[in-house]
């Protein structure tokens, strides 16, 4: 209805590599189902004078969002779309007349042909953008989606409104976009043309930030979006290579869990280029996961792939493995960084213990049952246990109860020799954030890792328990 | 300017923003601390900060921000220098 195809709102698998991690709806989508539901609630509302929206949070596909209005006098509207009791969108309107527009946006002549896939801008190249782009074919169904809005602001502010996630979401800033929020003034516009003019008029790094001035179907206005860091790539094996000693890995068999990206990725790729054997996981990113293999292989290592879910039986899924693993690499997490209401929450916890406790157990078992004369482990704990960082309460628990275990696992478990410590941030999919934080690379941190893990394994006499550093 | 003139404008200012009346904010109050201060309306503060006391913070500086009162004081330094 809109023409914004971006696929952080269509495909899982892209959106799991964005700061969302999944899917999320179209913050226009919810707002103008909030102007519709308002507008129904209230027919004596009238007519709007001017708009100002702030997209606060994502609003997942499959969440129960509410529509909430705070406040309705005789000149000021206030409501909100909420989910989880946080609120999603904020909008806040003025009543009144709508006057005559004053000014004409100067843009670049050409109408812009809608790109079936978002345009890739570095933030270096939107400054200075303009360009007109009509209104979506289908802009006529917005009308009949939400009919009370479109009595209230009119079919053509509807659809220019529509407009304008197209134009974040595929032209500028595209496919790395982040819709913020608008400000509008309705006007009586007297060019009939169904588009949307826009021009770049800000673009701040700091924050990536970007503000474009808008016109066109009766309103004009200014939007707000961000260009999003986009996925972390990681180091390439041909530059991989050149840091690892030949065959320095060649007698690790390493099971790599959640090995499809991030810092599993970068673990089978020393493995692999110090000549060892590299299993890697996934749980839904199959085609990551494959395409990490072909670079391996194609480079000339060992690698195979499988699907691995750490929250079913784990000897189920590992028994017919032909080479037992000795290593074992434990990345398999669900998306830490959510919403949430409060500070703790139950289910939360629940979560990621099934991830970072029962799974990371059940895995040890498994390994010990296909290999008895032992395996060595490595489990990533976190600096977000001192640091605290806001919204990881739970992850922060889960992972201090997750270096207990990793203790009495050594303790208990005969043979089990495990390696934790407590990771910095690290640049990858699940820390990335709307503008760029000081983040250490994958690379830097795995390397040393794999090699303890290595010598680690290697060395004879009592078997070492816990080592931790850092 | 002193703490808390400066204190008082932002409190004004972040107030306006949030749409939070009655709102008591002191030097040591965090982000976490005041409903819909999430990582949009921090760049929205930041630059509302910016554009009224006449400055312009470097990506380092923001960054270094933890409390109202990193705020406060760099406010204080730049109007200084």
């Amino acid at each position: 209805m809109t023409g914004d195809y971006n696929p952080i709102h269509l495909d899982e698998i892209v959106a799991r590599r964005t700061q969302a991690g999944a899917p999320i709806v179209h913050g226009i989508h919810a707002l103008l189902w909030l102007l519709d539901v308002i507008a129904a609630r209230h027919p004596e509302i009238g007519v709007l004078a001017s708009l100002n929206v702030r997209f606060a949070e994502m609003i997942y596909v499959g969440d129960r969002a509410e529509a909430e209005i705070r406040k309705l006098t005789a000149d000021t509207l206030r409501a909100r779309v909420c989910a989880d009791g946080i609120e999603m969108i904020g909008l806040s309107a003025k009543r009144g007349a709508v006057e005559c527009t004053t000014r004409r946006l100067a843009v670049s002549a050409g109408l812009i042909s809608r790109p079936t896939v978002p345009r890739e801008l570095a933030l270096q190249d939107i400054e200075g953008q303009s360009g007109r782009i009509a209104f979506a074919a289908g802009a006529a169904a917005l009308e009949r989606e939400f009919p009370h809005a479109a009595r209230l602001l009119g079919p053509t502010r509807l659809a220019a409104i529509g407009s304008s996630t197209a134009l974040v979401g595929m032209i500028v800033p595209g496919l790395h976009s982040v819709y913020g929020g608008l400000e509008l003034r309705f006007t009586r516009d007297p060019d009939t043309a169904d588009e949307l003019r826009f021009r770049v008029t800000s673009v701040d790094r700091r924050f990536r930030r970007v503000l474009l001035a808008v016109e066109g179907g009766g309103l004009e206005g200014v939007v707000e979006a961000y260009c999003r860091v986009p996925p972390v790539a990681q180091p390439s094996m041909q530059s991989i290579a050149p840091l690892i000693t030949r065959d320095e890995f060649k007698d690790a068999i390493a099971l790599v869990v959640g090995g499809s990206r991030g810092l599993g990725e970068i673990t089978a790729k020393l493995i692999a280029a110090g000549g060892g054997k590299a299993i890697l996981t996934y749980a839904t990113g199959k085609a990551d996961a494959e395409r990490l293999a072909r670079e391996i292989r194609d480079w000339g290592a060992c690698c195979e792939v499988m699907a691995y879910d750490v929250r079913q039986d784990a000897h189920r899924q590992l028994q017919h493995l032909a080479s037992p693993p000795n290593h074992l690499y434990y990345f398999a997490t669900p998306l830490i960084v959510r919403r949430k209401p409060d500070i703790f929450l139950r289910e939360r916890l629940d979560e990621f213990n099934q991830f970072y406790l029962d799974g990371f157990l059940n895995l040890i078992d498994a390994a010990l049952r296909l290999r008895p004369q032992g395996v060595t482990a490595f489990y990533p704990s976190t600096v977000a246990i001192d640091d605290r960082p806001a919204k990881m309460t739970e992850y922060a628990m889960s992972k201090a109860a997750g270096e207990v275990l990793c203790a009495d696992i050594a303790r208990y478990r005969h043979g089990v020799r495990i390696i934790t410590h407590r990771l910095p941030r690290v640049a990858t999919d699940q820390t990335a954030s709307l503008i760029e934080v000081e983040s250490k690379d994958a690379m830097s941190v795995m390397l040393p890792i794999v090699r303890q893990m290595h010598h680690s394994a290697g060395a004879g006499g009592e078997p070492a328990t816990t080592l931790r550093v850092g | 300017m002193k703490d808390d003139e400066v204190l008082t404008r932002l409190s004004s200012l972040i107030g306006d923003l949030l749409e939070l009346d009655d709102l008591k904010l002191s030097m040591t109050t965090t982000a976490q601390d005041v409903p819909g201060w999430d990582s949009l309306a921090h760049v929205r503060i930041v630059l509302a900060a910016e554009q009224a006391f006449g400055t312009r913070f470097t990506t380092g500086e923001i960054a270094s921000l933890k409390t109202l009162g990193d705020l406060v004081k760099l406010i204080e330094a730049h109007s200084r220098s």
